[in-house]
């Protein structure tokens, strides 16, 4: 009896904690939903000095796409888990026999201009995309127009990461206003974007300061926001004063040392966005007297170097070390592959079975986008260096860095490749395995052939099949040296909400974004 | 006097001329070709060679010469790369930023360095005296750039009291414009305060040894008088030299002062340009400040010719 | 302005019969002259301080300059770390002590360069006279019509960065002065009655005007230099800090202020500590650079 007493005591116990846990739980709940959007407000941030804003042939890199996101809308957008959600379509259907993707576009759509958008629109959008000789829809042969809201690419060769070209902020598939082109020419929309989306382009003070206003014809309801205001604070210490002191309300810190600082005062909303950059290490192999000509260097750079260690001391926690092209959690990733973990001993005598029992002097040609990269840099410098891999560092710029990422000249010695990771690698890696980017790291012909019959694979499976092998196979051939995920976190205020701004892919904002008084 | 003027003006031409001519010669001292570095990471062979054309680059070195001179007599300095705007443009909206700037370190500098100078002549081998020359020539040793950061680090972010970045145009906001250009301002104005003082020292003390001064003095003036009325303007007049110099060193610090604050001036576009290799816009920047300091240089001579009458004819 | 009565004797220090005990005479008046004022003796000793430690750098410091250790990041001071470690972990103060090497070189390096150029181009220009001379000095006026950083910094990013690059725009940027000095010497010397009497009898002009170039120049040029050398390491800093300097992972002062200014807020030292040692070296050079001129000769205040 005594103990069934015990026993109905505790059931008690439990029920009444079961409850009072419900009940705040429920009146947390309740204290949430208490706040309603409300409109109104102008939402700060800074961004990067974009080159062009407004025609998306002329836009390159992360800062044009993602400045001009909230005007310009993409036929497609990536969804939290990084799939792909409609935005301007309303869906599409691909045919990998046929070789034709079909999009279906959404209908009472206006751009900014007052003008409609239509298959007709869409259609000269791609068009116009094309004849910018950008690679992304290099397979599209033709595109046709169906009805007045259904448009058809056909292709060349099948390729299933098209879908994803147009669904990228970066990329192709931004509809702009065809009539605002018409009246005003190529020059005219690079600074003057004319879009469907829920901010028009106000004005744009060079250097100085960008701002868009709402706009009340937006197909998915008026925008809660009154505006957004893009501020250009060029120095990472000044962002993040400007940030703490309420100049700006979303802050992209510069450093993940910046990024913990702020996550540790708890008074913001931090969100890591769900891709980072994955800079590798390639050396150049095209020329046989090159010493990463030989796998066991190629080999040796990349157990040279201590990426766990890296990590910690650069990364704060945020950077999530990996093996391949792949980013952990993705469903390329391929589990299986070991890949080459910092083994400094191995390293030395792989360079001394290639022939370099005194290791060899080269050179270390990165980005420089900031002291950060310069810190990375000679950490890494330092790694290479202990196993025998002398390198002297050149910090590149913009045009130095093209010269041997897309205009072919090659390099001497180690590159260190940019950009951000895709949730599809086979986006990541078109430019590679086309001979368009980084020509001159080592490419074998079984990767590009596995890497052709990837991209074509009708469905999902048989891709995400060749792509675990496409992982290996890079990895057996040794590429590159893999680093790390960069992951990059976004610190916002807690005045914030329903931005999804950093939580889903291409610093996408939410029209339903608001904030607080 | 006029033949005078026009010797100047003949002169400050040449000079222009020659100014015109380096500016030129530095987008062909670059190692490699100048097209291909110019472009961006998504060049192409044919947009390289479309660039050499629109450069020039494919004809005779005094004919590409020539051609660049007479597009920039039209106000045509080609267009930046990475604004993708026409560089005149650009200027256009800098310059104004700078110059406000220049001028009030200018005007501040005058007024401070100045009376300090003479402060200290007067009561030369004194405390202040002492202090002050002490000052001045830490003034003129330390690093702009580094006072710079100091001064962001003791009253933007220890103490609150000036922000510590960006720009505001004062027809915008008087109030907001005033404080962020408060310490920009300053900091620019510290080699200006600190040379004029030296200068202005040892110019007093050099005219106080004058025999016209010691006749002044044995007149039974008041020293107040003597100082004045006398000694000040004859020492004034080897300064007012200095301000050609003086406008050098406004524009050169500016460079690095816009680049500490975040301000968009001609600075802090030059910057930016070098750093991203817009070379257009250096080149443009290099030809648009030497002229400006050839102009008032040019102003300069003709009001100290107008001055001192003697200079008209030597 | 007692200093300004003792007038420079190296006019006539050719002529007088007695020349040694006049040297030896005027040497001593030179040093009691020059290190009477306490700071030019202070600034003597912080350049001869900045010269032992750029030569015996590898000696004093107690770690690699170049070694980086990620377990000790941003370490604050301490007894290991004497002023604590910067972004990659290395030791600050070793930091300091290698970069003086790269200030000392780049002063001495530019120096010469400019110094040799200017004074090359001021001969020619004195010696020839007309048309030649016009044209050096208006070229000579241009390069004066441009501010010296933006100039060098134009010149260092269109060869495309580097150590010899920035040295060359350094040299460059210096030249005009010693080009305008050399040829008002020159000049001034071509018009005194022993170059025309020289040359009635038939003497060699330039063989005179060589002979007695060094003497005259000397004091007006001892000055410049050393004035200079500060200059052109101020301007090595403000060109690294610009980040158009010496690329990285060279320890240089300018650099190190530019790149240890993101950790204003936690780490000032990192940026504050290379910035006082441009300071004393440059006021040192500045300050022996004044003494030397009130010694050598007084009348030179305000011209350099």
């Amino acid at each position: 009896m005594k103990e069934i007493n015990r026993s109905i005591k505790a059931v008690q116990i439990i029920t009444a904690s079961c409850l009072l846990f419900l009940i705040g739980v429920i009146g947390h709940v309740e204290k949430a939903q208490a706040q309603s959007p409300r409109y109104g407000g102008i939402l700060r941030w800074n961004v990067s000095e974009p080159y062009s804003l407004g025609y998306p042939a002329t836009m390159t890199g992360q800062t044009d796409g993602q400045t001009s996101s909230v005007c310009l809308e993409t036929l497609f957008r990536f969804g939290l888990k990084g799939e792909i959600v409609p935005l301007l379509a309303t869906g599409y259907k691909a045919d990998a026999i046929a070789k034709t993707i079909t999009i279906s576009l959404r209908k009472g759509v206006k751009f900014h201009d007052g003008s409609d958008f239509n298959a007709e629109v869409c259609k000269w959008n791609l068009d116009e995309f094309k004849k910018g000789k950008r690679p992304e829809l290099k397979k599209v042969t033709s595109i046709d127009i169906i009805d007045d809201y259904t448009v058809r690419l056909n292709l060349s060769t099948f390729d299933n990461t098209i879908i994803n070209s147009i669904a990228n902020a970066s990329d192709a598939g931004r509809m702009i206003s065809k009539k605002a082109f018409e009246a005003n020419g190529k020059e005219w929309c690079e600074q003057n974007p004319v879009g469907t989306g829920p901010f028009q382009f106000v004005e744009r003070k060079k250097d100085v300061s960008i701002k868009w206003k709402r706009f009340d014809g937006y197909w998915d309801g008026k925008p809660y926001l009154d505006g957004i205001y893009n501020v250009r604070i060029q120095d990472p210490t000044v962002s993040m004063m400007a940030f703490k002191s309420g100049d700006v309300d979303i802050l992209i810190p510069r450093s993940a040392r910046d990024a913990k600082a702020l996550e540790n005062e708890g008074k913001y909303t931090t969100v890591i966005r769900p891709m980072g950059q994955v800079p590798a290490l390639a050396g150049y192999a095209n020329d046989p007297n090159s010493p990463f000509a030989k796998l066991k260097v190629r080999q040796a750079l990349a157990y040279a170097i201590d990426t766990n260690r890296l990590a910690k001391a650069f990364g704060y926690g945020y950077w999530k070390v990996h093996n391949q092209w792949a980013v952990p959690g993705t469903w390329g990733y391929n589990h299986d592959i070991k890949g080459y973990p910092y083994n400094p001993e191995k390293a030395k005598q792989l360079l001394a079975e290639a022939g370099y029992p005194n290791g060899f002097k080269t050179t270390l040609h990165f980005y420089n986008f900031g002291q950060e990269y310069v810190d990375e840099m000679t950490a890494i410098q330092g790694f290479l260096k202990a196993v025998g891999i002398d390198g002297t560092l050149n910090g590149l710029q913009r045009p130095g860095f093209a010269e041997m990422a897309s205009l072919g000249k090659g390099w001497e010695g180690v590159l260190r490749l940019q950009g951000y990771s895709s949730p599809d690698p086979l986006v990541k890696y078109a430019g590679i395995a086309g001979r368009q980017e980084f020509v001159g790291i080592y490419l074998s012909s079984e990767f590009v052939s596995l890497f052709n019959r990837a991209t074509m694979a009708p469905d999902f499976e048989t891709k995400q099949r060749l792509v675990h092998q496409l992982m290996k196979q890079s990895v057996d051939d040794c590429m590159a040296a893999h680093l790390y995920v960069k992951m990059a976190p976004i610190i916002k205020t807690k005045k914030l909400h329903d931005d999804l701004f950093g939580e889903v892919l291409y610093s996408y904002l939410s029209p339903k974004a608001w904030l607080e008084e | 006097m006029l033949s005078f003027i026009s010797r100047r003006i003949i002169h400050t031409i040449a000079v222009l001329f020659i100014v015109s001519f380096f500016s030129f010669l530095l987008l062909h001292i670059m190692p490699g070709d100048p097209a291909a570095a110019m472009l961006g990471i998504e060049a192409k062979k044919e947009e390289v060679e479309a660039m050499r054309k629109e450069l020039g680059l494919d004809r005779p070195f005094l004919i590409q010469y020539g051609h660049w001179f007479a597009n920039v007599l039209r106000g045509d300095l080609g267009k930046s790369l990475m604004y993708r705007e026409p560089v005149a443009n650009l200027f256009y909206a800098r310059l104004p930023v700078t110059l406000y700037l220049s001028l009030l370190a200018f005007v501040i500098s005058g007024i401070l360095g100045i009376s300090a100078g003479i402060f200290c002549a007067i009561k030369r081998g004194g405390f202040f005296d002492q202090i002050i020359s002490i000052s001045a020539n830490i003034g003129i040793a330390i690093p702009m750039f580094w006072l710079g950061i100091i001064g962001i680090y003791l009253f933007g972010l220890k103490t609150g009291w000036l922000p510590i970045y960006g720009w505001t145009s004062p027809f915008d906001d008087f109030i907001l414009s005033s404080k962020q250009a408060l310490m920009p301002v300053l900091l620019l104005a510290v080699p200006g305060i600190s040379i004029l003082a030296r200068q202005s020292r040892s110019s007093m003390l050099e005219v106080v040894r004058q025999d016209y001064i010691r006749t002044a003095r044995s007149k039974g003036l008041s020293e107040r008088i003597v100082l004045l009325r006398h000694a000040l303007k004859n020492a004034l007049i080897p300064i007012v030299t200095l301000m050609g110099l003086h406008i050098r060193i406004m524009v050169g610090g500016s460079v690095l002062v816009e680049t500490v604050f975040s301000i968009p001036g001609m600075g802090f576009l030059l910057v930016g340009s070098a750093i991203n290799k817009d070379f257009l816009v250096v080149q443009g920047g290099v030809l648009l400040i030497g002229s400006i300091v050839c102009v008032t240089n040019l102003l300069v001579d003709i009001s100290y010719g107008w001055l001192d009458p003697r200079l008209r004819y030597e | 302005m007692s200093e300004n009565n003792t007038m420079p004797k190296s006019k006539l220090l050719s002529i007088q019969p007695e020349k040694k005990d006049i040297q030896v005479r005027e040497w001593k008046r030179i040093t009691r002259v020059m290190f009477g004022r306490i700071v030019v003796t202070g600034g003597a000793l912080v350049i001869l301080a900045l010269i032992l430690v750029a030569v015996f750098a590898p000696q004093i410091s107690p770690y690699d300059p170049y070694e980086t250790n990620l377990f000790a990041i941003l370490a604050p001071p301490s007894k290991a770390h004497l002023l604590g470690t910067d972004e990659v972990g290395r030791d600050l103060l070793t930091r300091i002590i290698y970069g003086s090497r790269i200030s000392l070189l780049v002063g001495i390096v530019a120096v010469s360069i400019g110094g040799l150029i200017g004074m090359g181009l001021g001969l020619i220009a004195g010696y020839a006279g007309g048309w030649i001379n016009t044209i050096i000095m208006r070229v000579i006026d241009a390069l004066l019509a441009l501010p010296p950083l933006l100039l060098m910094l134009a010149i260092a990013v269109m060869l495309g960065g580097g150590l010899l690059n920035v040295l060359i725009a350094l040299g460059i940027g210096i030249m005009p002065t010693y080009c305008r000095l050399m040829c008002g010497q020159v000049l001034s010397i071509k018009e005194s009655d022993y170059i025309t009497a020289a040359r009635a009898i038939g003497a060699n002009g330039l063989r005179i005007i060589l002979q007695h170039l060094l003497p005259n120049s000397f004091p007006p040029l001892l000055v410049l230099i050393t004035i200079n050398l500060g200059t052109a390491i101020m301007m090595e800093a403000s060109l690294s800090f610009l980040g158009i300097g010496i690329p990285p992972p060279t320890a240089t002062w300018g650099a190190m202020v530019s790149s240890g200014y993101r950790f204003l807020l936690t780490n000032p030292l990192i940026s504050f500590a290379p910035g006082v040692a441009i300071l004393l070296v440059v006021l040192a050079f500045n300050m022996v650079g004044d003494g030397l001129r009130d010694a050598l000769d007084p009348r030179l205040r305000g011209i350099i």
